[in-house]
Formats: C-alpha cells, structure tokens, sequence
C-alpha cells in the first residue's frame, strides 16, 4: 500500500563527525492521517531522525515523502512536503514581524503575493495569533511564540508535519491547546510525527508509537506500548500515570479491563470497577 | 538594566509615520548633510529649527526624545567646553592662563548645534517606522541583499541575545560572584562570554536549519510592494527644499 504511505524511512543510519552513533537501521512508515509518538530516553536519536525527515541531515538508508525518495533533486521540494516545528521556537522566528515569519515558507514555495497574504491569515487564525500579526517575536511569551513557530509551517500546508517536544515548557492550558491543534492538523489528513517525552500526553496526541533508542526498540499501538513497564522503564521512560495506576490495579487482581489511557476512559473504567 | 527602544512609538499615526519609508529616509538624509555641512551657526540654527519642526509633527513623546537625545548631548558638551579655550582667534574674554576666543566658540557651538540637529532627525528616521520597514526601504533603495539579512537577524537576535547574558549574570550573580577588578574577575567574565558566544553559534546553526527547512535558498522573500503617493513625494519635496534653503542662508 505504498501509494498510502506519507513516509517512509528504510534502514537509516546516522553517525556524527565526532563518531557519536546516533541512528542504527531505522525503519518505519507512516500513513496519511496517522500521527505517530516518537519516544526514547535523551540521546536517542529522535531529533537527529526529524532533521533527517525533510533531508536537514543525510545518513545512509532511504527517506520517501509520499513515494519520492529525499535526494538533491527532490530536496527543494521535500521541504515543501515536510513541515518541522523545532523544539525552541526562538530558532524557528527569526523574521522581525510574526506575519513575515508566517509567509517565509510560502513565499520560498514561489506563491502569489495574493496567496501567501490568504496562508498568512489562514495560519495565524488557526493558532489564534490572528491579532498579533504585526507584533515582534521577542515580544511574544512562550505560549504565544511555540504556537507561532507552529504557524509558521502550517502556512505551507505540508502533508506530513514533524513536531519536536511540541509541548515542551508550555503551561496546562497552552499544553492542551496544542493538542487539540495537532489533532485538528491529523483530521484533516497531515501525517504527524511527535517527539515528545510528555509520556501522559501521548495518548491525546498519537495514535501510535515508535520507542528508539538509536534503533527501533518497539512499536506499536499507544495501548500496546505504552503499557509495558518492562519496554519503558528499559528506556528510562515513565509509563503514563493512568495507565500505571490501572496496571498496579491489575496486577493486584482489583481490576480486568483494558488500559486506560485517557481521563474519560479511566473514568469508564472506574465506573466499571464500581459497577455504577 | 534600563534599555532604550528607538522603535517604541513607530506605531502612533503622524505625518511623518504616514510618510513612505524610501522617500522619508532620503529627504532626511538630505536635510541631515545639508545640515552637517552647514558652516555657518545661523545655519545651524537654521537646521536645528526645521529638525525641531520635524519632531513635534512626528509626535513622538517628549520623554523618548530626551532619554534619546542625552547621549548626543553628552558626547557634545566636551566640544562646546574645551573648543572656546584651545581654538587659538580673537579673545572675547580672558582670566589668568584661560582663553575664550570668538572662533572656538563659534566652532563649539556648530558642533554642538549641528550635531544635536543630526541626531533629532537620526531619531525621526528611527522612531518614526519599525526597523525592519526601514532595513526593508534601505534594501529597496539598493542596499546589498547579504547586508541586509545581518542587519535583520542582528536585530531579531539581539535582544535574545541579551536575555542570555541576563541569564549568565543571575547565574553568576546566584553563585556569589561580584565583579571586581581582579584577574580572576576578568578570567570568569571572559569565560562567561565566551559561552555566550558558543551558544550563539550553536543558535545560529538551529536557526539556519530552520530556514533550510522552509524552503529558503539564500534570498529572504521582498514581502509587499511600497506604494508613493503624491503627498510622500509633497513632503519629501519640502524637506529637500528646506535643505537647500540652510545652504543659502
């Protein structure tokens, strides 16, 4: 089902200059409309895989946007494809005005003035920054300057986006607000993969995962993974706090139902222990 | 640490906010030469006058312009103080070994009025439109594209530039460290710098493979078309006239 296929990485090894392994044999896919959960201890290599994504980085192994395979002359146009959100959104604003930061991307794809200025207000009402078009970056707080970042690429409309630790050092609110952005982005058929470590938001974010730890350690539905003590603690990696909470329940015979993941499954689940 | 934002007030509505950027800076910039090479302190007056004129059509606050307008004066004033005294000419007043003479007075105060006249209008073509419109207007009069990208990215990562040196200084400041004047006071500053620095390089790095990621290939995007009216090219006129009307004064 290659004509599905969003992308698709086949045996991807990266080694930096200094000799440090960062990637070993990396294989995946993912389809259109799939969001995918990246997660692994520090130094595992998940932000050196998103830069390979829209061909930042080039190791050895194979990287397909849709069934075009990233090389130099596919590169111009994968970065159209693939739309990278960087973990520090201060790398990612770098024009004086929030609405020119918005356009970059679209005026780099050779659009009309008319069409970029249509993204530029598209973008900006989808992150409701819409009235602080004019504003400077610095100007922004954190909240406002990743929601901006985010903007910044979806005003390419890419088919695929690639978000690193897209809710990292966000408050509660500007947290979940970002979720249900990246859940809009996937309804209406973005590929999105997610490097997070925010394990207990995984579920809200991601129908799948992918556990690396320079090569694919598992992967599998967020209920097959992120349940397993064994698979995440082996990777220094917590287990959601529901999903513990509702493990121990079970492994203390006081519960038989399936994982919960979500606060209205857990609630389900209680309901149904409590028989109401 | 108190810092000045020429750019403050680029926002507020005035004739000269209003003015098309090209035309604006140009007609400054003729005034501005027109009155630093005025020789002649009536022709200096003259200027200080028009620029004056120009800062009260502006609207700018009064408090923006001094806070502003301190460093210029506090540059000049030494001119003023020590040119009446050691330009050698003809003596309006004399005690003991100390000369007032009429040329270093008129020297002095040229300097000073020419100066302060520049320094009102350099205010007027920064405060009266946000640094990037006007990187934006200098890049369509002609200005090198490559030179016009350091300037914006200076600009832009300038004050995060500054958030971490406020950083490191908390930090240090946390840690019990004073600056005195030591050698093991200039080694710790000098370190600290130098980490300032690793980090911006490392910045610079992620910055560029951000734009790499969206597509950019060495040319930033022009953005919209600047539109001059006929009331721009009005105003422009006026101010050029009044630079040639100081030179015949």
């Amino acid at each position: 089902m290659n004509q599905e296929k969003a992308i698709e990485v086949e045996d991807l090894s990266y080694t930096y200059s200094d000799g440090t392994r960062a990637l070993d044999k990396v294989s995946f896919s993912l389809e259109k409309g799939q969001s995918l959960a990246l997660l692994g201890p520090n130094g595992a290599g998940k932000s050196t895989l998103l830069l390979h994504l829209n061909g930042l980085l080039r190791g050895q192994g194979k990287v397909r946007i849709g069934n075009r395979e990233i090389c130099d002359e596919s590169l111009r146009w994968a970065r159209s494809q693939v739309g990278m959100v960087f973990q520090d959104p201060d790398d990612q604003l770098f024009m004086p005005t929030l609405a020119e930061d918005v356009a970059f991307g679209p005026a780099n794809m050779g659009l009309s003035q008319e069409e970029v200025d249509e993204r530029v207000q598209w973008a900006l009402q989808c992150v409701g920054l819409s009235a602080l078009s004019a504003k400077v970056p610095h100007h922004l707080s954190f909240g406002q300057r990743k929601r901006a970042a985010f903007a910044t690429v979806l005003s390419m409309r890419p088919p695929v986006l690639v978000l690193d630790e897209p809710t990292s050092n966000l408050d509660p609110r500007s947290r979940m607000e970002m979720v249900s952005l990246i859940r809009e982005q996937q309804r209406n058929g973005t590929a999105i993969i997610t490097a997070t470590h925010d394990v207990n938001l995984v579920a809200l974010l991601a129908d799948r995962v992918l556990l690396l730890n320079k090569s694919i350690v598992a992967e599998g539905s967020v209920h097959q993974i992120m349940s397993r003590r064994d698979l995440m603690n082996d990777l220094d990696l917590e287990v959601p706090i529901l999903a513990d909470l509702f493990k121990t329940l079970q492994e203390e015979s006081l519960y038989s139902g399936v994982i919960p993941f979500r606060k209205d499954e857990a609630i389900g689940a209680i309901r149904e222990m409590l028989r109401i | 640490m108190s810092s000045f934002d020429p750019e403050r007030y680029s926002g507020i509505n005035s004739p000269l906010h209003r003015w098309e950027t090209r035309i604006k800076l140009i007609s400054l910039f003729i005034l501005m030469i027109s009155i630093v090479i005025a020789a002649e302190v009536n022709q200096a007056l003259a200027g200080l006058i028009v620029a004056i004129i120009l800062v009260l059509i502006s609207r700018l606050p009064f408090h923006h312009v001094l806070r502003f307008m301190k460093w210029p004066f506090i540059f000049l004033l030494p001119l003023l103080v020590i040119l009446p005294f050691t330009v050698e000419g003809q003596t309006l007043f004399s005690y003991h070994s100390l000369t007032l003479s009429r040329q270093g007075l008129h020297l002095g105060l040229l300097f000073m009025i020419r100066g302060i006249a520049a320094a009102l209008l350099a205010l007027i073509m920064a405060g009266t439109a946000p640094f990037n419109v006007n990187i934006n207007a200098l890049k369509r009069l002609g200005m090198p594209g490559p030179l016009t990208q350091i300037f914006l990215f200076a600009y832009r990562y300038i004050f995060l530039l500054n958030e971490d040196l406020q950083t490191m200084r908390r930090s240090l400041a946390s840690k019990g460290f004073k600056t005195r004047s030591s050698a093991r006071s200039a080694r710790i500053m000098a370190m600290a710098v130098a980490m300032l620095l690793i980090r911006s390089y490392e910045r610079s790095e992620d910055v560029f493979n951000a734009m790499l990621s969206r597509g950019y290939q060495g040319i930033l995007p022009s953005g919209r078309k600047m539109m001059i009216e006929g009331n721009d090219l009005l105003k422009g006129f006026s101010v050029v006239a009044a630079a040639l009307v100081i030179q015949f004064i």
